[in-house]
This record gives structure tokens, sequence and C-alpha cells, in this order.
């Protein structure tokens, strides 16, 4: 039937979260009426399809209106907006839906600059991925709000952006991955890196916030790096400065080769399978050496950046020559770090710094090893 | 008497940007009561200013605190160009006057600030104090300490000591809008001049009326209703009426308001007895007193057969001059209870009375009048002629009463609809025997008629639960042909065979199976070309027909239905250009003291051999009578009623002849009777048979669900109002089918929009109907819904199971209550309503707004005031805002936000009684080629008060196209 004006508003603003699931997902209207139809909702509740079309139209115009204040969660709930009255449990729904993020999408976005430039490639990401083009810029939106907003911001970012946003630890993690990977430029784009998804970065970044950062430099390291921390606002974005520059002394382990190799032999005997072992003993110079100069270099930016291509060049490929297996790799590492610890007997501050370093080197080299 | 209100701004937030080169805003506050005006500091750069201003003193007389809002508008300063606006903050201080023995009442918090261009544009927080020191003067202007309530019923917690009787006040002005001034001035200055008049005149109407009722000696107003006329270039009138009555407060605990509120709304079987307690006591005028007044009265009436008065009665001026002669009776009541008879005007507004306050209902009695608004405009103001206008229709009204034998008019309700020259004015309400009962009062009375008066005696042997329905005239004087039937409980009292009423069903009353909506609607087709009288005498040639017409679709769907009465109805005649449209809404019940309906026969006179068609349409009205049998539980007690078979009657044979009787009578050539043709008859029946409600829906206009327990209904947490609004196309052809389907759309796209609540429950759900274009319609809807709980309900059996998903959905929201609330079309919007304040506040409370009298559920803490709002809002950008439903949803969303923010600042957490009283959208798709679109929407929100004169300039000369007397006489 024709209309003009077709509205319905309630006192407490009504949430339909299948047709707002609709919304976020980026259908059109029409699109939205049409799925809503197909899944037999007309037949459900004995409607037609004009009024399907009025409901869903409703609740997109109210969606809209909407869209501004999610732009600030914290400030349009806690300061008490009054446009619309939901409960909460229905606020936080529509908060989460609306920053809810795609891998696929995220991958893509990974690493990028958040220019506009890149906001108008985002076509090809919704052709390569096969998300709507909306969902894909509200997408690329959001964690530029978000990266806007957290950047400079002191303190732990997963709990910045849960506060600031109102969102669920599990996805201000995603976030905060994101956000980690943009701020310390991490090269993720390369060819050779295409292979990884978004988890594996998401696993990657989380183990270096935990370890790497300032903030877990505290309880973990040398005298010198607290005394740095009470001067410097902390932040959990930054990797440790001081344990880079503590790093290249485990370079150390390029001469005490001999032994290491010895201790990880004698204790991966038998654990391994023979051909496994044999190149294992046969090239743990190389395996070694790039783990060991990889750590020493890291205090230069550039070879912070480009941390991930460098694990995939130098220890993952030859790796996958070898056809390693992911649990020999593990194997492997579990051995390799104690050794390493042993020979820093004297150093012990050395001995923490190369745990550290192998902790999360570890972690992440399994994570991104497919087979 | 003065009186100081203080004020202090502490801050804002969220405030647009003013500066686009620093993104920023150098905000400061200008404050303004009456004529002064005072400013805070600038702050400056920043969307989120700090003023914590000193606090400013306004010393002011309290007749103008009364009528003045306190106007709180935020600037943005510029050094070198004018100073731009912000938005405004319109605060009623009304609530802060009124709270008795509390002085001192404040209103705190953050309150979203409003700009007729832009909506909303952040907040601001501000204290405010009220210091008043009260005038005792008897020749004061002001009445403050007068409570206002547009709670169709005693307020919650109160009780009524004694009832005053009506009160009523018209102001008239210019809009705004249509002066000279308009058309140099900006939108924005035009649109706050208007908003800021609209809530002076609606200050001016309510302390008006408080001055009335303090004469009166009562102490508060319930049932208050305040209308805005906008007669365009002839001005504006504002109207107010109301009940004045003296209130008391009465202690309850939790388990008293429980209480309270069934007994106001359940009218459980079982409490016949109680309800009638005390002898019965009937002042004024029974039917086997015949009063000379009442005869004055019937002349007119009987030409109106069976409710519809031949077009050409015109009122006589006797009936004017006819000053009702009190009955004996009235004499003996001397104490301070008024008697409603020797009123010159016995009419309530409350739609919810206290037990065996009703003794009879004797049916609806409703007046319309058709006037032409002259376009002289001389300065000197003469209300009168609208007083005049308001008089004749109101005297009218009361002579049909007395025709019925009834000495009381109970629900009273005025309108007007208004197409540019031409305004249909109408009254209407429920004709009844009334019984003063109130505490000592009443003793003294039974001391005084105890012997004196026979007639006590006889009534008083009557105290049965079904008395409300008997008749409460005699048969023999009976101006109008009815018919009658005993009472099928009693067995003693006549009873007619529909009865109908614009009030809510008393308690007490026995009802078989639950209520359900009744609507009828009716769209005539007007002549666009004529102007003035002509076009004035077209429309009061036409309102009997289609009263008629509305009236006979109404009963022929109530006997389809199978039930037996209306109660809140509500009929609506709105004139546009090209068409009158009629809808009458109600609430359709069975009755058990009235005798059972029986099916409408189809009859065809004309073309009496189609036989196989009859046979078909008869088989659809008895298929849709057996299925609405079904659903609203009315089989159970058939039997029971089987036994009065004796006194059947065929009824759509009655109608029919009835309108050949009208063709005869009123010798009118126009086709306005419906040809009975085969096409036109399959419409008949098509507008009979109504679409079912959907499984888990009851929908009706009443405060509760007939039947229903009102033990299942829970508060809900979305316990909400909504509004509605539908504007669309009305084709020149088959104009009444479309107008059907618009209906009916509108309501199914509420069930579809509730879907997920039920079962849910929608009640006072109200229609109105706006014909603003040329072949547009405009429709909104308000009602409440609630869900209840499916488990507890034993009466619901039948009810098939519905699938699993829903129930648990419904379970979830265990006995919330929605409110939903929509009205569309004309710009006005009153709301009116009172804060109910329930436990501490907690740092930010929802808040709840209802149509209702009460919020299910919870109970009132106290009634923090009447507030009123108007708003206007205007966009030169809808095609941004997303087209004329975007602005329309995002206007009423803002509006709903301010209503709440006010509410939660003067420390309430709840609304009740909200009602739009008017909204109009006016769209220019080319006003001038720059701007693309303008729309104007203004919303006003008031209360009002009584009565008689205004100052005001507006003379309008109106004459009187034709006054329809008594269109409806409901019986």
């Amino acid at each position: 039937m024709e209309c003009s004006v077709d509205v319905f508003v309630g006192n407490s603003t009504i949430i339909d979260p299948e047709i707002y699931q609709l919304w976020v997902d980026g259908n059109s209207s029409h699109e939205a009426a049409d799925i809503l139809q197909q899944r037999g909702i007309l037949q459900q509740w004995g409607a037609n399809m004009d009024l399907l079309m009025s409901d869903v139209l409703d609740h997109y115009r109210t969606f809209h209106m909407l869209e501004k204040t999610l732009h600030t969660p914290l400030k349009s709930t806690a300061a008490g907006e009054w446009t619309f009255q939901m409960e909460a449990d229905t606020q936080q729904l529509l908060i989460e839906k609306y920053y809810e993020l795609d891998d696929v999408v995220v991958r893509e976005v990974l690493g990028k600059k958040l220019s506009s430039r890149h906001r108008k490639d985002l076509d090809e990401v919704s052709e390569k991925t096969a998300i709507s083009l909306r969902s894909c810029r509200r997408q690329f939106d959001n964690v530029k709000r978000i990266h806007k907003l957290v950047e400079e911001m002191p303190g732990h970012i997963v709990h910045n952006i849960q506060h600031n946003f109102l969102l669920s630890a599990e996805l201000s993690k995603k976030y905060a991955a994101v956000v980690f990977v943009a701020v310390n430029r991490f090269e993720t784009n390369k060819r050779k890196l295409q292979y990884l998804n978004f988890g594996d970065f998401y696993h990657c970044a989380h183990q270096m916030i935990v370890h790497w950062s300032s903030t877990a430099s505290c309880h973990a390291t040398s005298v010198r790096n607290q005394l740095e921390t009470e001067t410097e606002i902390e932040t959990d974005l930054d990797v440790d400065r001081g344990f880079l520059h503590d790093l290249r002394e485990v370079r150390i382990l390029l001469d005490k080769e001999k032994e290491h190799k010895h201790l990880v032999c004698s204790q991966l005997k038998g654990r391994l399978t023979d051909k496994i072992y044999a190149d294992m003993e046969s090239s743990f110079k190389t395996h070694s050496r790039s783990l060991v100069s990889l750590a020493g270099n890291l205090n230069r930016s550039r070879e912070l950046r480009s941390l991930f291509v460098d694990l995939v060049e130098r220890c993952v490929e030859p790796l996958r020559q070898a056809r390693w297996t992911s649990r020999d790799l593990r194997l492997f590492l579990d051995y390799y770090t104690p050794a390493g610890v042993q020979l820093f007997k004297s150093d012990s501050a050395t001995a923490l710094v190369w745990e550290r370093y192998m902790k999360v080197i570890s972690s992440c080299l399994v994570k991104i090893y497919h087979n | 008497m003065p009186g100081k209100v203080k004020v202090k701004i502490l801050a804002g937030r969220n405030l647009p940007v003013m500066d686009r080169s620093s993104d920023t805003t150098d905000a400061y506050v200008e404050i303004k009561l009456g004529s002064i005006t005072q400013k805070t500091d600038v702050f400056r750069k920043s969307l989120n200013p700090q003023w914590n201003s000193e606090w400013f003193i306004f010393e002011v007389d309290d007749a103008e605190l009364q009528d003045e809002p306190l106007q709180i508008r935020l600037m943005d300063y510029d050094t070198y160009s004018a100073n731009d606006a912000i938005g405004k903050v319109y605060l009623d201080l009304n609530p802060l006057l009124v709270t008795p023995g509390i002085s001192g009442h404040v209103l705190s918090g953050w309150l979203p600030v409003y700009d007729t261009m832009h909506g909303m544009r952040g907040e601001v927080s501000v204290i405010v104090k009220v210091e008043l020191f009260s005038d005792v003067n008897k020749f004061r202007q002001s009445s403050c300490g007068v409570q206002f309530f547009s709670t169709p019923s005693t307020p919650h917690g109160f009780k009524i000591q004694s009832i005053q009787g009506f009160v009523k006040e018209l102001v008239v002005n210019d809009d705004p809008e249509y002066q000279w001034i308009d058309k140099i001035r900006t939108p924005r200055a035009s649109n706050e001049a208007r908003q800021t008049l609209f809530s002076q005149l609606s200050g001016e109407v309510r302390r008006k009326i408080g001055l009335k009722v303090l004469e009166l000696g009562g102490n508060a107003v319930v049932g208050y209703q305040q209308m805005f006329d906008l007669e365009g270039v002839t001005g504006l009138v504002v109207r107010g009426i109301g009940t004045a009555v003296t209130l008391a407060r009465c202690h309850f605990d939790g388990n008293a308001a429980v209480t309270w509120f069934k007994e106001q709304h359940h009218g459980s079987s079982g409490r016949d007895t109680a309800a009638i307690t005390t002898p019965v006591v009937v002042h004024g005028i029974t039917p086997s007193r015949p009063s000379p007044c009442r005869r004055s009265s019937e002349s007119e009436i009987n030409t109106t057969p069976k409710g519809v008065i031949a077009s050409n009665c015109r009122p006589t001026t006797h009936r004017q001059t006819s000053v009702p002669a009190p009955p004996t009776s009235a004499y003996l009541n001397t104490d301070v209870t008024r008697n409603l008879e020797v009123l010159e005007y016995p009419f309530l507004t409350m739609k919810t009375y206290p037990p065996g306050f009703i003794v009879h209902i004797g049916g609806t009695v409703s007046a319309r009048s058709v006037k032409l608004l002259d376009r002289i405009n001389n300065s000197e103001g003469e209300p009168e002629t609208r007083d005049n206008w308001w008089t004749e229709i109101r005297m009218e009204v009361r002579s049909h009463a007395r025709a019925l034998g009834c000495s009381v008019i109970l629900g009273y309700e005025e309108h007007t609809s208004i197409s540019d020259e031409v305004c249909v004015l109408s009254a209407s309400g429920t004709a009844a025997v009334v019984k003063l009962q109130h505490t000592e009062v009443e003793v003294k009375d039974i001391n005084y008629h105890g012997k004196g008066n026979p007639v006590n005696a006889e009534e008083s042997k009557v105290t049965l639960p079904c008395r409300v329905c008997h008749i409460p005239y005699s048969k023999a004087s009976i101006p109008f042909p009815i018919k009658l039937s005993r009472c099928a409980l009693c067995r003693q009292g006549k009873v007619p065979d529909v009865l109908i009423a614009t009030i809510e069903p008393p308690t007490g009353m026995n009802v078989t199976g639950r209520g359900c909506l009744i609507q009828a609607r009716l769209c005539r087709p007007k002549r666009a070309e004529s102007r003035g009288d002509q076009q004035a005498k077209e429309v009061s040639d036409g309102l009997p027909f289609l009263e008629y017409e509305l009236h006979r679709q109404l009963i022929n769907k109530l006997r389809t239905k199978g039930m037996n009465s209306i109660f809140h109805l509500k009929v609506q005649v709105s004139i546009g250009e090209r068409h009158v449209v009629g809808v009458a809404t109600g609430t359709a019940l069975f009755l058990s003291a009235l005798p059972t309906p029986s099916l409408p026969t189809p009859s065809n006179p004309g073309i009496s051999s189609k036989q196989s068609k009859r046979g078909r349409i008869n088989k659809l009205l008895i298929e849709a009578h057996a299925t609405s049998q079904e659903r609203y539980g009315l089989n159970k007690q058939l039997n029971k009623v089987n036994d009065m078979e004796e006194t059947k009657w065929t009824d759509s044979d009655d109608t029919d002849e009835d309108a050949n009787d009208l063709d005869l009578t009123a010798g009118n050539k126009d086709s306005c009777v419906i040809e009975i043709d085969d096409v036109e008859d399959i419409d008949v029946i098509e507008l009979l048979i109504d679409p079912e409600t959907p499984e888990g829906f009851d929908v009706v206009t009443t405060e509760t669900v007939p039947g229903l327990p009102i033990d299942n209904i829970r508060r809900h947490p979305n316990l909400q109002a909504f509004n509605r609004v539908w504007k669309g196309k009305i084709p020149s052809v088959q104009a009444a089918r479309h107008l059907n389907r618009c209906f009916e759309m509108i309501l199914r796209s509420i069930y579809f929009k509730l879907r997920k609540s039920r079962p849910c429950v929608i009640t006072n759900l109200q229609f109105s109907v706006d014909l603003p274009e040329d072949d547009e319609i405009q429709i909104s809807v308000l009602g409440n819904s609630s869900n209840w709980i499916a488990e507890t309900i034993t009466s619901f059996t039948k009810i098939a199971p519905e699938p699993a998903p829903c129930i648990r959905a419904s379970l979830r929201g265990v006995g919330t209550i929605i409110a939903i609330f929509s009205r569309s079309k004309f710009d006005t919007l009153l709301i009116s309503r009172h804060i109910l304040c329930c436990h501490e506040k907690k740092e930010r409370q929802p808040v709840d707004i209802v149509t209702l009298i009460h919020l299910p559920g919870s109970r009132v803490e106290r009634y923090l005031g009447h507030l009123n709002f108007f708003f206007i809002r205007e966009s030169t950008s809808i095609r941004e805002d997303g087209g004329l439903s975007g602005f329309m949803q995002s206007f009423i969303t803002e509006v709903l936000g301010i209503v709440r923010a006010h509410v939660s600042a003067l420390g309430g957490n709840a609304m009740v009684s909200y009602f739009m009283t008017q909204c109009v959208l006016l769209h220019n798709p080319h006003k001038n080629q720059v701007v693309a679109f303008e729309e104007l929407r203004n919303f006003y929100e008031s209360p009002s008060k009584l009565s008689s004169f205004l100052k005001g300039p507006m003379p309008h000369q109106c004459r009187r196209g034709c006054c329809t007397g008594c269109p409806l006489l409901y019986r």
C-alpha cells in the first residue's frame, strides 16, 4: 500500500536481533526482507510482504539513528543517552554485534595503513572474501576508530578497548591484536605470508603483548627496565625497547653452538624419527643461527617489523622442506630453549632474556607452522 | 504574590560543533522567565562546557509562574558575527508549584537541548528551585496548588471526597505562523515563537481552570483534557475541560494498592455484593419523575429514531435558555457534596468510577455541530463566539441525556476537526444515573432520603450487579423505538438489546468471555470545489448519514461477533478537502445481563433472486460468528442464555428498515444511504467481517481486557508506550474499501511488530485520523500492550498451543507490559501525564511511559505533576534524514527522549496517561527551489483548565452551517 509515512516508535526501542544481524552484515532493507521471507517468517506469523517490508524499514531507520551512538558507546550509555531506552542486555548485544569482526576481512585490513585510500580498495576485499562491501567498510571504520582512540592511551590495551567500547574480552582482544600489529607496523602482506590467517597473527600478537611489551617487563626483567618504566607511561602496545636491547647479548650462543647442539641432540635422540633427527643434527647450525641472529637484530626496528617474514623465510620454509611436522618442531623447541638457558648459567639476566624471547618465538613458530 | 525561582546552570555535554574552524563551541546560556533574561559566562572552546554558575534568581508573580515556561537557551558566542542559537529547553514550572506541603521542590538533572531546525543537540545540566509564598487573596489570579490529573479516574492513592463538577476554559489567540511578521523572520524564530506561545496559552488555560476549581471549593482536576484547535488564519484556540474534585490522600500499603487496582479493573463476578453495600440513593431525575427539562428536550429527541437525527433539525433557542429545574431531591442534599444535577453541566470527564457510583447506564449521547470559521480579522478578541459554540453543543448533549432519563454524563469528551474554514465540533459522553456514595455525606443522605423519598426505597431493592445495565427510563416514555427484554440475570429489570457507552466497563459487571476490539470505518466523498457556506452545508447535510452508517456498521459487526455491548467507544469524524471520514472504535463485550444477539441476516430487497449469493454470505457470517464465539469464550454461557430465545428478533431486518425510514423522513436526494446492489452487498458483508486478531493477541480500547483476569498480567521490563504513524494516499474510487484496508493493515502491522512478545495484550488502543491534503490520510494509533503468563490462564485453554520458541520468549519476559501508543498525522501532540515515583532513585533509571491510568504491577509513590510539551520540528534536508518516515521516526523518538529526561529530572520514573494530542506533518516538496524538502511538525502536549471567557484577539464571525443535534444516541 502506497504511503509516505509509516513509522512505529516505542518508548523502549524494540530491537529484533535477527534483523539487526542482517543490517550489520550489510544487507539492504530489501535484501533483508527477502532473506527473512526465505526463512519462512511470513508463514510463521501469517504476514505479507508489505508488513515485513514496513517492519524491516522501521528497524533499519532505528539502526541508522543508533549508528551514531554506537560510535561512542561509552559516552552514549554511561552518560545517560535519553534518545533510546533499552535494556542493558540489548545495548550490549547492539554494541557487540556492531563491532563484530570477520577474520577474513581483518586479515585483509591487517598491516595496511588505515587511510581513506585503503577504504576505497575495500571493494576488492569484499570481492575476495565474499563479505558485503558495507560490512567491510563498517569493520574497517571500526578498526580505524578504535585504533585512533587507544593508540596513545596508556595502560593495557585490551582493558582500554573493553572499557571505552564496552566490548567483550574476546572481541577486545581481536581489536588489540589488530592495533598492536598496526602500531608496530609489522609486515604481514608479503606474498610469503599470504598463507597465514588472522588467527595466526592474533596468537602471535597476544604472545608479544603478554611477554614482550613494556608492561610485561616490570615483573620480568632487568633493573634498568624498571627504572625506565617509572619515567615513561606504560603501555603494552610497544615492544619493550630495553628487552630488545638486551637481546643482543644472546649472540653468545653462536659461540657456544657445539655445546648447545650437543645438549639438544642428546635429549632429542630417540624422540624424533630418524630422518628428522638426522636433518636436525646436520642442519642444527643453520636453524639455531637463524633464531639467534634474529634475536640479536630485533632491536633494529626494521628487523622487528619484518619479524614474521624472517620467521617464515628462515625457519618455517627450511623446516618444511625437510618435512618436519609441527610436533617435531615443538619437540625441538621444547629442548632447544632450556638448553640455551643452561648455557647462560653464569649470566642469569641474559638467560631470562633468552627465555622471554624464546617463549614467544616458540609459540609463534608452532602457530604459523602449518602442515 | 511573588514566587522566587532559582536556577543554576551546571554544565553541558555533547554539544554540537558550532565553530567549524576549531571544531568546538563557545557556549553560554540565556535563562528567560517572562520578560527577564539572564546569562551565564561564555565557556570557551568546549563541547562539554562547565559553567557551574551562581544561582540566577527570578522574582515573579505567581500567575506568571503558572503561565510562563522557564526558557533555557544555549548560544554559541561569536566575536564578529551574531551569536548562533544551539537550542532550547522549555521547562514547565507547574510540577514545582503544586506539590502541597513540600516547599522548595527541586528539579535537577540533564535535559536534552532541542532545536526546531536540528532536533536534539546535546544536554544541559540544571537545578531549578521554586519558593512560593502562597496567596490567599480572593481576587488573586493564580491557582497554584490545584493539582491536575489527566488520568480519567481517581488518581491512585487518593479518594474523591466530593465532586464539584465540570470545569472548562477556552483561550483564543493569533497563531504566530500566520502573522505578518512571519514573512520576514527566520523559520527558527517563527517556530520558537509558536512553541513559546503554546506553552504560555496552555499554562494560562490551566491557571484559569485552577481558579474555577478553587472557586468551587475543589482542590484538583481529574480527567483533564486540553486541546489545541489550529484554525489557521483565524487563529488558535486552546480549550481545557476536566472535572473539579476534592481529593484526599488515602493511606494504603502495597496490598491495598493491588486490591484497589483489581477493584478498579477486574470486574469479577464475585464482587457484586461488595459493590452495593449501601442503600442506593439516586440524586436527580429518575424515570418515574419526569422533569420539565427532560420534556423540553424530548421534542427534539423524538425526531431521532434510533439515534439518528434528521439532517435539518436545528437547535432552537429555547433549549439554550431552558435552565434545568433541579429535581426536588437535590435540595435535600445540602452538604459539601454538590449535587451534580444542579450544575449547569452535569458532566464528568472520568472514564472509571468507584464501585457502586454508577447506578444505571443510559447510553451514549453525542452532539455535533458544523461551523464556519470566518476570516474577519479585527484585533478585538471575542472568545465568546467559541464559547457560545460549545455552550450550544453542551446543552444539546445534556438534553439528550435527559431524554434518556439520565441526569449525568460520564466520560465526557470534546473534539474538533478543521478543514479550511469548516470546523466540526463534537461532544460525546455516556448518559447515566449515578449515586454519590462518599463517606459522611453518604450517611447524611440516607437520613434525609430514608423517610421522605419512596423512590429510594424502591430503588434500593435492586442491589444486583446487573443493575447497571437496566434502563434508567420507563418503557412508556422512551422517545424512540427500542427493544427491551428482561434482564438475563435478575429477571426483573428491563435491559436493552445493545448497550453502548464511552466509559470503561463499570466494576462488578458480569461479563461472559472476553472483550475485543470493534471498529467501524466510513469514508464519504465531499466536493472539493465548494467553499464557505456551501461547504459547511454539504458537510452538515452529510453528517447524519455518516453517523447512521457508522452506527449500523458498528451494530452489525457487534452482532457478527456475537456480542451485545460496546464500551470505551470513541467516534471520530474528520473532514478533509475531498473526504469526510468517520471512525468509531470501541471494545465489544458480551454482558451476561443482556440478551444474546442474533446474527445479522443479509437481505437485499432489490435482488431477491440471488439466493445462492445470499446463502454464501450467510455462511460467511455464520463462520465469522462461530470463530468469534470460540475465540472470545462466548459459548460458555450460551446454554444459560438460551432460554431467553423467546425474545428473539431479527436484527438486520430492523436496520434495513431503519434505512428506509431514514430515506423517507429525510427526503434527501443525496445518495448517502447504501444502495444494496450485488457488488456493494458483498462489500458490506466484507466490511462486517474483520480478519481475526492473531492468536496470542488481545486487543481492546479499555484499560484492561474485560474478562481477562488481572492477576495474569505482571509488570514487564519492556513496559512502554509506542506511537504508530501512517500516512498515505486515499484513492477517489472505492475510498471506503481502501480506508478499511488501511486500518486492517495498520492493525496487522502492529501485531506483526509485536510478534515476539506474544502472548500480548494491547489495551487502550486509540485511533486518530486526519486528512491533511487532498487525497492523503494520516492515521495514528495509540495503545498499550502487555504480556501475560501463559500457564496461569485457565480460561484460555482453547487457544492452540503455540510453537515452543514463542512460549519460551514470553515466559522470559514474565508478565511485562508493553504499552504501545502511536498516533500519527496532525501536529499537536498532547501528552498528559503524571509521574509516578517509586523507590529510591538509582543513578539512571529507565522511565516508563504508558497511556494507561496506572502502571500495572507497581504502585504510585507520588504524583509529581502534570507535564505538557509542545514541539515543532522543521527540516530542509528530508532526504538526508531518511525521508519523511525517517524524519517522523527520529522526531517521535526525540520527543519521547525529552519527555523521559524531564520526568527523570523531576525525580520520577514513569509517566502515566501519556497522550499525544495532535501530530501535524506539513510537507512542502517545493517550498522554494533551493530547499528541496521542508517539513514541519508540531507536537503539543498540554494540560488544561476550565472555563469560559478568555481574552484574545481573534474575532471570528462564525456562521452556523448546521447543527446536527444528537446525531448519535446509542442505546
